[in-house]
Parts: structure tokens; sequence; C-alpha cells
């Protein structure tokens, strides 16, 4: 059966189910035990499984990172609850030289089957340290998985993918998104990593949105229906795996594609996918391909300057007018 | 009044300059040696200075326009211009430095997209190459097409896809674009029985008491035959005379002996090489804008090579020359007759 | 599983004494194989310790954890790694432990319970604290032991772990191989207080025992390990040792920080082999010549299986993007859509 839940909803639902369905899956992180996490997605897991599984931490975001790989390594599977994106940095070393190299440094010997469950995006007034998005930082370390669920339904199919893989995965939702509803089956949902979603088809440009920007994308392509611009809009779903095959081939039909996404523009996720797009699309673009990320300061606290560094539904019809037109 | 920028003539037979891009924007400061503006000719493209120290007060032409020589394309003023004033309604041309900035800034541009039908990207790079999106350039490939004859339409570049329909709907045409820049010369040969030269040559010395030389007899012989060919009423032939470049007025008017020419490095009709004092029996000298003849001798035969280029010589005008030069070399007494 | 206490046994005892030659074997192999060019990289010798690993990992069982350190060959071997793998590592040889691709500083033997050397002081705190709530959660009786240096103790990850550990009660053993230097620097230069009340802040109960004594190590681990199966922990060490090389094999002029009379005082007086070896002597467990005898075996073995490893074949080279993922035979297509 089939209803419309919240984004917050689907993440109860996957811990239910899935610490339900296995008992080496646990929950560790800040204020996920009787709090139910300030974002309410963990509320009653701890009346049920108890606290040996939903374990509540003090606020030692690299201590219990490191915890988990330690666990991860023998024979649990725990999904690390970091409250913010933003406190990413605090566990790089935990993440990034161990749990992604552990594998690999091991000759294959050593798994670290883990989930971080995270967020991203700016625009909740939050100011500088809770408002990054920055999975791309965490894209560019070899080992590590990184998902991107742009709804409630695809939330609740990755989650689930990513907590029976072997590898250690990073989950990104937008902070912005989890009272939105979708449309999210009842019980088991598996949807495998590195296979896009082609939210519309169209054949004058493709927009390829991730998170918080396929929405962004949804939006501007009904505007530029207006137009009488047929825009494709792709939402990878997973940045590592990346359908590359997808969006080039959707590159290879319209000629043309914006790329956007919710981080600092330069050295990130639309720089990878665009320079993708003109390495294997080369030959079937009309226009230059264009990027649009957060701009390239720290997220401002004023609403007047916020909202400025997010790429926008208006903005991104713009740019796609002008690609179309051949004004780029 | 200001100093007048006239488009320059850069090249030979120039009627026109292509104005690449400009350099400077209204309003610049600019000095005489200073870059103002790009100009294509001859397919070369060359930087042409300002010309005078002051401020740019007008530019009157855009990129991309075909200016004639002479015409007045831009003026210096000493003073600074007053660009309130100034600002030009029809043609207000970018300057190229500050093209690449036309990109939009990412993201929140509050501004909707402008709504024009006929964008005009200013392309600072285009001198000389043909743009075009990756995807024009497959499609035009696969198809067989030139995106150079859009060029040729005026079409505003970079092309695109939708460009190649226009392109597919041009009229075929009857020369490759590339046949003009890299013209194919034509050869045409002969040999000449030397003897009857020889007896001419020894006739005029015992008899006339002159001396008459190849080069004499070559250069107003070959002259007679252009002159008959093309019905031209002035020629001018030139000749390499002991390492010198001597031209010859309508040397085939004058008698032999006195076919003499004057030292000078002015235009001629005809180039003619004479290689009789070694043992070259042929050549083809390619290159040259006006044809060639080259004459040379192996014992008893003269070989005459004619090279010329379509434009200006006809290949049927080029025969008939070749013929008289041939039947009066064989016997030089008879065609003094 | 646990062993029978290993001092009521002669087997036992000589079963050490041959582990710590076995330690002092294969580092003075390693560090000619350095010197004669013919190892990749560098690496740091753990010899002067191997009290320390053997008295601990005596009290272990083969499913117990540790994690390691930098200078984590001792560790490797005295939780029951075999010579020819472990060279094969160190060359960088794909019959090695990770088939070449952790060398020296990422030993893993995941068969024995070591989850691998690490090359980020301190960084295999949290992987030990983890590896011990994982036993917890599973009921398993598995303890682990984090060895760390005393360079480590500077490391805030201890601290964080550590107060997590003692929250819940978990079984690890922090033990804190105090040699007295910290890379390059004195450690009471880096170190203000004391080691020990670092953990009892955290209300953990703390040792410190003499780390070139196999037989103090041993009666105090062997005591907490089951301590810890009860849970009774978390427990800390501070095992007090030298290392006879400097920071790595390439730290050779080293007057700076540390006197040659002190390191001569250290092996002629406290070294742990001889020590050891001379108890053996005078409690009739073996003879000199017993123990020269095993010392010969020993070193026959080590260089035989140096030179296993230096004619032992390197990994092929489409190994280099398998073991990024697991259950990804390739990371590159995978990754890239590019065939390689």
């Amino acid at each position: 059966m089939s209803r419309q839940i919240t984004l917050s909803k689907a993440i109860n639902e996957v811990m239910f189910e899935e610490m339900r369905r296995d008992p080496s899956v646990i929950l560790i992180g800040e204020d996920v035990a009787e709090a139910g996490h300030p974002f309410k997605f963990f509320a009653g897991l701890v009346e049920e499984f108890g606290t040996d599984r939903v374990i509540d931490t003090p606020i030692a975001e690299p201590g219990y990172m490191g915890i988990a790989v330690g666990a991860a390594m023998t024979g649990t599977r725990p999904v690390v609850d970091l409250m913010f994106g933003d406190f990413l940095y605090l566990v790089m070393d935990q993440l990034c030289n161990q749990a992604a190299k552990a594998h690999y440094m091991s000759g294959g010997k050593l798994t670290v089957p883990l989930v971080v469950n995270t967020n991203l995006g700016a625009t909740r007034r939050s100011a500088a340290q809770h408002s990054q998005s920055i999975h791309a930082l965490v894209a560019h370390i070899p080992g590590v998985k990184v998902v991107l669920p742009s709804n409630a339904h695809d939330a609740k199919g990755l989650m689930k993918t990513a907590i029976r893989d072997d590898n250690p995965v990073v989950i990104f939702n937008d902070k912005m998104m989890y009272n939105d509803k979708a449309e999210v089956p009842d019980g088991e949902l598996l949807i495998p990593f590195g296979v896009a979603n082609v939210l519309r088809e169209g054949t004058d440009i493709t927009l390829v949105g991730t998170s918080s920007m396929v929405g962004v994308c949804a939006t501007a392509a009904e505007m530029l229906e207006d137009d009488g611009i047929s825009a494709e809009v792709i939402d990878p779903r997973t940045i590592v795996p990346l359908d590359e095959a997808t969006i080039v081939n959707s590159v290879k039909k319209t000629g043309r594609a914006i790329v956007v996404d919710e981080g600092h523009q330069s050295f990130g996720v639309t720089a990878e996918i665009a320079s993708r797009i003109a390495d294997k699309a080369f030959y079937y673009l009309d226009a230059p391909v264009q990027r649009m990320g957060a701009m390239d300061v720290p997220i401002p606290f004023s609403p007047a300057l916020e909202d400025l560094t997010v790429p926008t539904p208006e903005g991104v019809a713009d740019r796609a007018r002008a690609l179309v037109r051949g004004e780029i | 009044m200001g100093y007048e920028v006239i488009m320059p003539a850069l090249g030979m037979a120039q009627d026109t300059g292509l104005l690449v891009g400009w350099l400077k924007a209204v309003g610049d400061a600019v000095a005489s040696d200073d870059p103002l503006m790009e100009v294509e000719t001859d397919k070369t493209t060359m930087e042409v200075p300002a010309g005078a120290d002051g401020f740019i007060a007008e530019l009157r032409a855009s990129v991309g326009e075909d200016v004639p020589v002479g015409q007045v394309i831009a003026v210096i003023t000493a003073e600074a211009p007053d660009l309130s004033a100034a600002a030009s309604p029809e043609k207000a041309p970018e300057p190229m430095a500050e093209a690449p900035t036309k990109a939009k800034e990412p993201s929140t541009d509050p501004k909707p997209a402008p709504a024009s039908v006929k964008p005009s990207l200013d392309l600072p790079d285009a001198a000389g190459r043909i743009l075009a999106s990756p995807k024009a350039k497959r499609l035009a490939a696969e198809a067989g097409l030139d995106l150079s004859r859009l060029a040729e339409t005026g079409a505003s570049q970079p092309y695109r896809a939708a460009d190649i329909e226009a392109l597919k709907n041009l009229p075929t045409q009857a020369r490759t674009p590339d046949m003009a820049y890299a013209p194919v010369a034509s050869h045409i040969g002969a040999e000449v029985a030397a003897d009857g030269f020889d007896a001419f040559v020894e006739r005029m010395r015992s008899e006339g008491g002159v001396d008459v030389t190849l080069t004499q007899t070559a250069v107003a012989f070959a002259a007679a035959g252009l002159r008959r060919a093309t019905g031209a009423e002035n020629l001018t032939v030139s000749a390499m005379v002991d390492g010198t470049r001597m031209t010859y007025a309508d040397p085939d008017y004058l008698r032999l002996s006195a076919v003499k020419g004057v030292e000078g490095d002015g235009p001629s009709d005809l180039d003619i090489r004479v290689l009789d004092s070694g043992h070259l029996t042929s050549v083809v000298l390619g290159g040259a804008i006006q044809p060639v003849l080259a004459v040379s001798r192996n014992a008893q035969t003269f070989h005459l090579t004619l090279t010329f280029t379509e434009g200006t010589l006809s290949a049927d005008q080029a025969i008939e020359a070749m013929h008289a030069l041939t039947r009066r070399l064989a016997d030089p007494m008879l065609a003094l007759i | 599983m646990a062993k029978k206490p290993a001092q009521t046994n002669a087997d036992d005892y000589l079963r050490m004494y041959r582990q710590m030659a076995k330690i002092r074997a294969f580092e003075d192999n390693a560090n000619r194989l350095y010197l004669e060019a013919k190892m990749p990289g560098l690496t740091h010798m753990y010899s002067g310790e191997e009290a320390v690993a053997v008295g601990i990992c005596e009290a272990l069982g083969s499913t117990d954890k540790i994690t390691s350190t930098h200078r984590g060959h001792g560790h490797c071997m005295a939780k029951g790694a075999d010579f020819k793998q472990m060279f094969c590592e160190l060359l960088g040889k794909a019959e090695g432990y990770c088939r070449g691709k952790g060398g020296s500083m990422h030993i893993a033997d995941q068969d024995n319970g070591n989850l691998g050397a690490n090359a980020i002081v301190g960084g295999s705190m949290g992987i030990a604290t983890g590896a011990a709530l994982s036993a917890k959660l599973r009921g398993s009786k598995d303890v682990t032991v984090c060895f760390f240096g005393d360079g480590a103790t500077a490391q805030g990850l201890m601290y964080e772990v550590m107060n997590m550990a003692a929250l819940w009660k978990l079984p690890v053993i922090y033990a804190c191989e105090n040699n007295g230097y910290s890379e390059y620097t004195r450690t009471d230069e880096i170190a203000a207080g004391s080691i020990t009340a670092r953990a009892e802040a955290f209300g953990i109960e703390a040792h410190k025992v003499d780390g070139q004594d196999v037989l103090a190590v041993n009666k105090l681990t062997t005591d907490l390990v089951a301590r810890a199966r009860k849970g009774e922990g978390p427990f800390f060490i501070e095992l007090e040792t030298y290392r006879y090389h400097g920071h790595h094999v390439g730290d050779i002029n080293r007057e700076y920080y540390r006197t040659k009379k002190e390191e001569a005082d250290w092996k002629k007086n406290r070294d742990p082999i001889t020590n050891f070896g001379k108890w053996l002597t005078k409690e009739g467990i073996a003879s000199a010549d017993d123990l020269a005898a095993m010392d010969a075996e020993i070193k026959d073995e080590a260089k035989a299986a140096v030179d296993y490893a230096l004619a032992a074949d390197y990994p092929p080279e489409e190994e280099v993007d398998a073991h990024v993922f697991s259950g990804v035979a390739h990371a590159r297509p995978y990754l890239s859509g590019d065939a390689a």
C-alpha cells in the first residue's frame, strides 16, 4: 500500500523496518534515543529496540564516528546520525582515513558497512555552520558512496539500500525537505544506487539536479514549458556511484545541459557532472554546459543575503532560456 | 573634430577590410601605438594601431562588418567624450576585452533573460575560424557540408545545430572555397629543335654584325605569343639577366638586338627564366602571381615550360601563346620576315 | 578463546619467549631490508617493546580484537601472524596480508583479530572502542585491546572514546605503550600531568606496569581481560617501555633528543628477551643452549621468509582498483563508466 508521508516519516519507517529485519543494525548519534532526534525521525525507536541498539552519544562526533567504524568492522551495521552535515568536518579522519580506506588497505579483508545519516541545504536561516552542502567533499574520497535523496519516496528506498550495503554510505537529505510529503510504499522499497530518476522527459535541454535542486529544476521545467521549451529533468539520486549513462544520453538528445547542485559551485558536483557531459557528449553539445551551484561564499544569516546564494527556479529557467536561444 | 581612423589598405588589391574586433571601447584612452582593432584581409588578421593619442570618441563600424578601404571607422579626440550623450543608438560595438564577462553570473541573476531573438555573441577569437557548437560541427561533417559557406552568407556565429538546416538549403556551389586560397598551377611543356635558332644567331653575327642572345629572343617571342593569345595592348615581360631582374615593355615591338630592358621590380605579365648555362632540362615553377616561362637547352633541344594559374591566363590562351612562341623559336628567321 | 593463564604452563613461557624472539628477528630483518634499499618506503621498529605486545596478546584469544599503530609489527606477530605474509606485505607483494595494499603501517590480519595498524596517531582508538561496543551488543565475550603510544594521549579522540567506553562499560583495554618519546620529542615535554590520571578522570581503572617484564604484563592483562569479559571494563594500562631504534628506520642521528648512553643502558639492563631468557634458565624451564637453538631456528625461519618474500610476485596491475568497495570488483568502471 502506498500513502503520502513526510521524508522524516520515511526515515523513521526505514529504521523500524531495517532494525526489525536485521538485529545487527544499530543507531548511534546525538539525541537519537528518547529525544528521537531534533527532527523527530527516530521517534519511537528506543522504545522498541532499547538503548543497546539506539545509542545516545555525548557530543563527540569524531568519537562516535570512530566507534561506529570499529563496530561496523566487527559484525554490526551502524547507522550514524550526524545532526548537521556541517559536522562532517569534525569526523573527516574517521570517515575518510579510516572507514573509507579500511577495505582497500586491508586488501579486502575488513569491511565497514556503516551509514551516515546527515543533511545539507541552506535557506533555513541557520547561518554558516549549519547550512552547508558539503557532499562533494565526501564524494571526492574513494571508498565512500554518496546518496542524495530528493523526496520521501527515494529517501526510503535509498536508505534501505544503504543499510544493506557493505560499504560506508553517506546520505544527505535536504533539511528543508524533512516535512515534505510524497507517495511512499508501505514496507519494502529498495532503490539501487547508480540509477538516476528521469522526472520529466524533454527535447530542448537537460536539467540535472541533485537533492534540494531537483525540485528547483522541476519547477524551472514547468516555467520553461510556458515558453515552449521542453526540458528533461534528471535526478541522479546517488553521485557515488553516478548514473553517467542516463545523463549523457539525455544530453546527446537535447544538446544542452544545466547542472544544478546546492554545494558550492567551484570544484564541486556541478563541475564533475559537467565535465563528464563534456567528455562523453561533446559532439552532441549545441551550447556550453552550464553549472549552477551555491555561491562561493559562506552561507550568510540574513535572509536578504542567504537567498541570493542558492540557485532558484527562476534563475535556472532564465539560464535555460538563454541557452536555448543561443545567448550563451 | 578629432582624428579620423580609416580602414587601411593592408594588402595588394584590397577593397575592403573585415573588422574582426575592436580592442578599445568608446571613452577609452588610447596612445598612438595602441592596437585599436583587428582587421582581416587576404586571410590574415592584423592588429591596427590607433594612430593618434587621445580618447575614443566614436566607433563607427561593427564587428563582422566588411568596411571599404579609406572609410572612417573611428574618431579619436583629445578630450574624453561625454558618454551620456554619445550612447550609440544602433551600433554599439562591444570592446573585445569585455566580451567574456557577458557570460551570466552564476545562480541568482534576478533579471529575466533578454528576449532577443537574434543573439549575437561577441567572440573575441573568431579571427580566421569558423565557430560552431560541437554538435553543429558533427552534423555538418556527417552531412558533408562546409560550415564556411554559412560564414559567406553572413550568418552570425557560433553556428548551432539549427543552422545546419540553413546550410543544407544553400544552393550548391561551383568551386570549392579553398581553391581561392591555394590555387593549383597548370603547366604546358614544349620541345623545340635548336638548330633553327643556332643558324639564326650565326647568320645575324656574320651578316648583320650583331649578337643576339637566347634571352632577347625568348623575351621578344614570348611577348609576341602572349599578345597574340590575349590581345593585350601593353605587355611587360620580366627576366633575370646575370642575377638582375630586368623588365621589358612591349619587347616584341623591338628589333631583337634592341631588346635590352631596364632594371626594376615592377609588375610583369610574364616572367622568363632562361636556364641555358647549366644542365637543367626542365623546371616547374609554382607559386608566382604571374605566368612563368622557363627555357632550358639540352644539346640540340630547347625545353620550354609555361606555368600559370587560372585567373592569370586561361588554358586556351596559354596554349595559343606557347604555339606562337615555339613556332617562332623553331625558325626565328621566318618569324622576323 | 581465552587461554589458560600463561604462567601455569612452561610451554606458554617458552611460547612467550619464542614470540618475542620472532618479533625481534622480524624487525632485525625489516631494518636490514630498509638499509639495503630492498623495502619500499620506511618502517617503525618495535624492537625493545616486545614484552608489551607478547604479554598482552598471550592473554588474548584469537577472536579477541586488537587495534595497532604505525609501530605495529610486534602487535601483528604477537596476535598470531606469520613471517611470510608479513614480509610479503612489507615488500608490497601479492601474498601479503593486505595483498600489498597496506604495507608496514596498515597490516591487518582479521583472521587473528587484528583490525589493522593505523598511520594516524591515535586513529584507531575509535575503532577499538567500537569493536568493544559491537562485542557487547552481539553478546560475544570478546575483548578488544587498543594499542597506542604515549604520543597519542595528546589526541582528543582518546578522551571522547574513553568517556563513552566508561559510560557504556565496554570490554576494551587501552594499552598505552609509553616508550618515552613522542616521535622526536621527549614525552614529558608534550604530556602534562599523569597519563593514568587521564583515564581515571573518566572513572576508568588504570594500571602502570613494567613493559619490559613480559610476565608482569601478561599477569596484569590476563586479570583485566577476564574482568572485561564479565563487563567490568574498560581498563587502562600504561606500559613503561623503550624503543631501541629511532622513530622510524631512517631516524639514525637522534642524539639531539636521546643519548646513546640511555639507549645502551636499556639494551644492557632492561632487554625484555634477554631478561626473560635468564629467568627461564634460572627457573630450569629451558637451558641457555635450548634458547640459543630456538633463536637460531627463528633466525633461519625469518631468513627463509625474507627470501621467499623477495622472490614473490607483486600484485597484478588489475588489482589497483580492486577492494575500493566491497562487492565491486573494479572501482574505476563502477565510478566513472569508463572501462579503464
